[in-house]
């Protein structure tokens, strides 16, 4: 039963495997990849263009999100030149939406990139050096895994202040416990292998040690990790906002649009609330979908009991 | 097995320390003043202004002057002795109060929402592996890919949306006691424990499933069907039991995301619960209640953690000697 990813216990079997693949340039691997798992591939494709369409916001939106506010078009069913329709104070939605993508795309970047790397750092170096400081690391870890993950970010956007900044923040330290334990215990699998003997024993510094020989054969399962992480930090970070404790408004957050739609608007202007949630839940859903073939594919060990 | 959970349970005291230390740790330690946020948030809702005897009264009304580690052991020993940390700034309700009133709310939705997942999630699952990679087993994969990927407060709107729109009936405003009048007080509660059903009996039926296709494919119920046994006893007395025990425990330990669910969905449907008054404290900046039900929701999930790792270890006695 695969429940959780772990990378700990790489068997020799699993070694010599990995040393017979043939290797393949990016270009064929991707080939493999869209035709081994067409609903990775497809995922992926859909990111792109979400990416695509968060870089070019300004471009593809009809309006201005915060500014443009037409008191005689306030609640307005969706039309041509409303697509979504429009809100209570009578901005576009489809423009908001547009721009939803890149708040919550940039908190969710923001959020991955600052906990993977601390996650990794503090991982790394607690499974190499051991001892004392891979104690307490642990004991923290275990206690900071028994937070739920809304409470903790909620503690941490209370005490930073609410901002896109601080919510990326308390975000990244809600997943670093868990990067923490997925690169430690990898870690403590690499460590066991003869290429860090052998640089041990030629007198390599710790520093390069680290960056050369331990990180980069614990960044796979980690990198999976995130993927689909990124799905559960966006719908986080839309939880804040619909709480009323994320990024404060006027920005164009899914979830604070959720919040103001569900604030008795429901009956008057039903797509304040639909659109966005189909924004938020179509992305969640790629990101897990990508999650699951990534998974699949780096870590073929997973493939067997969960599908 | 007496060493083990003793062992176990000296364990968890330093745990919940630690976690009290990161808790206190996070609102006091960081960046920010907290007599300045309340008077600061208290100003721009008046629309006056605070003044410095203000913010010097309100830090020693807080016991904001002591030094830190005073401060710590103060709120460490109110948690154990039944104050809870003193009372709230906004209400001035005592906090053993709030938590008298909202706990149990929070419990009974978690317990409904717990009891209905199992009862979904265990025949589906079952069923699922039976059926392993024909339509059926499609139809409820796919459900619990929609279930795990939608985030719940949408679902939640979808449903009210729907009900209010179509149906014409909206859940009944205000909350009952399940003692005063049951009948309200599960209208109320249906509605969000069913919502958080999908999700968590989406995740356990997924569990169910593959540890019963694990089960299936050993020799011992290649054996059962052997000697002619019918399917149905082959999955009740043979395969079944041996799937409920990982299923359980994982189960249990899942309950932590659960209570995340809980925390805005309580306030989607005003569920007077620990949820509604954290986040409501929260947003209105009311420290001590926020630390205090921070720390009450922690010491649950690891309270939790506990129960299930004895358990587990009740049943499958290799986990003692690890």
């Amino acid at each position: 039963m695969a429940i959780e990813a772990t990378a700990g216990g790489r068997s020799a079997f699993d070694q010599l495997v990995e040393e017979a693949r043939p290797k393949r340039t990016l270009a064929q691997n991707l080939k493999r990849f869209a035709r081994r798992k067409p609903a990775g591939a497809i995922s992926a494709v859909v990111l792109i263009l979400l990416a695509f369409i968060a870089l070019f916001a300004p471009v593809i939106a009809t309006h201005d999100p915060i500014r443009d506010q037409v008191a005689a078009e306030r609640l307005e069913a969706p039309s041509a030149s409303h697509f979504m329709g429009t809100d209570n104070l009578g901005r576009d939605v489809f423009s908001r939406v547009v721009y939803g993508a890149r708040i919550s795309l940039q908190v969710g970047f923001l959020a991955i990139g600052l906990g993977t790397v601390t996650g990794m750092v503090i991982g790394v170096l607690s499974g190499y050096l051991g001892g004392k400081l891979d104690l307490v690391v642990q004991r923290v870890v275990d206690v900071l895994m028994g937070f739920p993950f809304i409470i903790l970010a909620m503690l941490l956007v209370v005490a930073l202040g609410a901002s896109l900044l601080n919510v990326g923040i308390a975000l990244s330290v809600a997943i670093v416990p868990r990067v923490v334990r997925l690169s430690r215990s990898s870690t403590l699998s690499v460590k066991e292998e003869v290429y860090v003997l052998a640089a041990v024993t030629i007198g390599v510094s710790l520093l390069r040690m680290v960056l050369r020989h331990i990180l980069p054969n614990t960044l796979g399962p980690v990198f999976v990790l995130a993927t689909g992480a990124l799905g559960g930090v966006i719908v986080a970070e839309a939880g804040l906002a619909f709480l009323g404790l994320g990024i404060p408004p006027p920005s164009p957050s899914w979830g604070g649009m959720l919040n103001i739609g569900a604030r008795g608007y429901m009956e008057a202007a039903p797509w304040m609330v639909i659109f966005p949630g189909v924004a938020l839940s179509a992305v969640v859903f790629t990101f897990a979908l990508l999650g699951d073939a990534l998974r699949d594919v780096l870590d073929p060990r997973l493939r067997r009991g969960d599908s | 097995m007496q060493k083990y959970i003793a062992r176990r349970v000296l364990l968890f005291i330093p745990t919940l320390i630690l976690a009290s230390i990161l808790i206190f740790g996070i609102l006091r330690i960081l960046p920010g003043d907290v007599a300045l946020a309340i008077l600061g948030q208290e100003a721009a809702e008046g629309g006056g202004g605070y003044t410095e005897t203000q913010i010097r009264e309100l830090r020693a009304e807080l016991g904001l002057d002591d030094p830190l580690p005073i401060q710590y052991v103060k709120w460490a020993w109110s948690m154990v002795n039944g104050e809870f940390g003193g009372e709230s700034i906004r209400s001035t309700e005592p906090l053993s109060s709030i938590i008298a009133r909202r706990l149990p709310v929070t419990l009974q939705l978690t317990v409904y929402t717990v009891l209905l997942s199992i009862i979904v999630a265990v025949p589906l699952g079952v069923f699922s592996a039976l059926y392993q990679d024909k339509w059926p087993d499609y139809v409820l994969r796919m459900g619990a890919i929609l279930g795990q990927s939608m985030p719940n407060f949408w679902i939640a709107l979808l449903l009210l949306l729907f009900m209010v729109t179509q149906i014409g009936w909206s859940p009944p405003l205000g909350y009952s006691n399940i003692w005063v009048d049951p009948f309200h007080h599960l209208q109320i509660m249906i509605w969000p424990a069913l919502i958080l059903a999908w999700r968590f009996s989406a995740y356990m039926t997924r569990i169910t499933r593959s540890g019963m296709l694990e089960v299936l494919a050993q020799d011992y119920v290649r054996t059962a069907k052997a000697k002619g046994l019918g399917q149905g006893l082959v999955v009740r007395r043979h395969s079944l039991p041996n799937v409920l025990i990982p299923v359980i425990t994982l189960g249990g330990l899942e309950v932590s995301t659960l209570l995340g669910g809980t925390v805005i969905l309580e306030n989607l449907f005003g569920i007077p619960g620990l949820g509604q008054e954290i986040v409501q404290a929260s947003v209105g900046r009311d420290f001590p209640v926020v630390q205090s039900l921070a720390m009450m929701l922690v010491f649950f999930m690891l309270g939790l953690n506990l129960v299930v790792d004895i358990a587990y270890s009740y049943v499958d006695p290799r986990v003692r000697y690890s």
